[in-house]
């Protein structure tokens, strides 16, 4: 999920970190305790936490030397990252008519079945069009950089960003969507094959 | 270098952007463009999106968020403190999931069949769906975004999000509050804003900055 990214760039950059892991159940009581009802959070030396994948994931690029700090190279890597936030936002409406099919101007009671057959059809309309647009653009960009890596010629939280969501796509997790969907990009197959390779990456991925 | 931001004539996702621009005090071309002339330049952008910034003229960038914060590196509004940038991010991250449960309110109005209705409802019922989905809004998301962030300001006592200047949080929330009051959302009244004291003292503190209110021209 959300927190995936930043897991990778701890790894990635040999940062020791408390991989808590809440479960589903364990959730709703420990919602109100939070500062926004929401997770990831990071806590620092025991410290409030802070929320926010995208805030979690800039801080930890900091401090493992993953995020520029040249304003040039960071807007390159601030730009695929916010390209992979606008593909995962546009999963949005597939997951909020199952959970919360008034936020979509639907019935608040709509039928489970009624919101399955809605659900598949986003996702089918999501499979032909956004997923290939936004595989397309990563394709592009590996293209342009020419080095393997989304941002410069080593790891950035870019690719963290982009590994992440091409694992969930890979898992088959969000449902309708084709888990090979990656597979007709070449630069983006090679991507992800040579991140999957690097030791630490390796190890996290393979222990789950 | 010279800077052109490219938009459409209104505030959206670029406003923060030119008041980061304004407040930093970098020269920029604020270039707003018409649907017709976006229908034309949209195969040259990288991904059919703005606001892209271009330097020196040529398109550099695309997305709001990056853009914003190219910005506030040039204009020393985004710290290179790991933990007050964490700070920083996490409030833009707030009010980007703000915005997200805000979309769906467009979306029915022009492309209700991604929400999973269909194809072309009767303009009555999509405006009814719209202000049906605008007053949850103005009952439960924005209050509790507003809320975070009225406690926020409470907590720094700086009169600012993050630190003792502004920062493109700053900007990005004032972006925020504008739309509401300035009934610029249908269905979500200024009241929203008006009735938290920190963040009705935080919009009046920046629209005083001289760049500010010059750039809106006292409105």
């Amino acid at each position: 999920g959300a927190a995936e990214k930043a897991r990778l760039a701890f790894k990635l950059g040999g940062i020791e970190f408390e991989d808590e892991r809440i479960e589903f159940s364990a959730w709703p009581e420990l919602k109100p305790k939070t500062p926004y009802g929401q997770m990831p959070l990071l806590s620092i030396d025991g410290k409030a936490p802070l929320a926010q994948s995208g805030a979690i994931l800039r801080y930890v690029g900091r401090i493992a030397n993953l995020y520029p700090t040249d304003a040039e190279k960071a807007l390159e890597v601030d730009e695929v990252i916010g390209l992979d936030e606008d593909f995962m936002r546009s999963l949005g409406p597939s997951f909020a008519i199952m959970r919360n099919p008034h936020t979509l101007g639907h019935a608040a009671d709509m039928p489970e079945d009624d919101r399955k057959e809605i659900m598949a059809k986003m996702r089918a309309a999501l499979a032909k069009d956004e997923v290939p647009r936004f595989l397309g653009y990563y394709e592009a960009k590996l293209a342009k950089t020419g080095t393997g890596y989304f941002v410069g010629d080593k790891p950035t939280i870019a690719d963290c960003q982009v590994l992440a969501t091409l694992r969930i796509l890979k898992s088959g997790a969000f449902e309708g969507l084709p888990t090979t969907a990656a597979d007709a990009f070449p630069l983006l197959s090679a991507f992800y094959e040579r991140m999957l390779a690097i030791p630490a990456i390796k190890e996290h991925c393979s222990s789950k | 270098p010279r800077y052109k931001l490219t938009y459409f004539n209104f505030a959206g996702m670029a406003e923060r952007i030119r008041l980061a621009f304004k407040i930093g005090g970098i020269e920029f071309e604020d270039e707003r463009i018409d649907h017709s002339a976006w229908l034309e330049l949209k195969p040259k952008t990288p991904h059919g999106q703005i606001p892209v910034l271009s330097v020196d003229g040529k398109i550099q960038v695309a997305q709001s968020g990056a853009i914003l914060r190219y910005v506030g590196r040039l204009a020393n509004m985004y710290p290179i403190d790991a933990e007050k940038a964490l700070e920083i991010d996490e409030a833009i991250g707030l009010l980007e999931d703000l915005w997200r449960s805000i979309d769906p309110s467009f979306t029915i109005e022009d492309a209700p069949q991604k929400l999973g209705h269909d194809t072309d409802p009767p303009e009555q019922e999509r405006i009814a769906l719209q202000a049906r989905m605008r007053a949850n809004l103005t009952a439960n998301d924005v209050p509790r975004f507003l809320g975070y962030f009225e406690a926020k300001l409470a907590k720094t006592e700086t009169g600012f999000l993050c630190g003792d200047a502004p920062t493109i949080a700053d900007c990005d929330l004032f972006a925020t509050l504008r739309t509401f009051k300035c009934d610029l959302l249908e269905g979500v009244p200024s009241s929203v804003v008006d009735s938290q004291p920190q963040l009705a003292a935080f919009y009046s503190r920046i629209m005083d900055i001289p760049a500010v209110r010059a750039y809106y021209g006292g409105k």
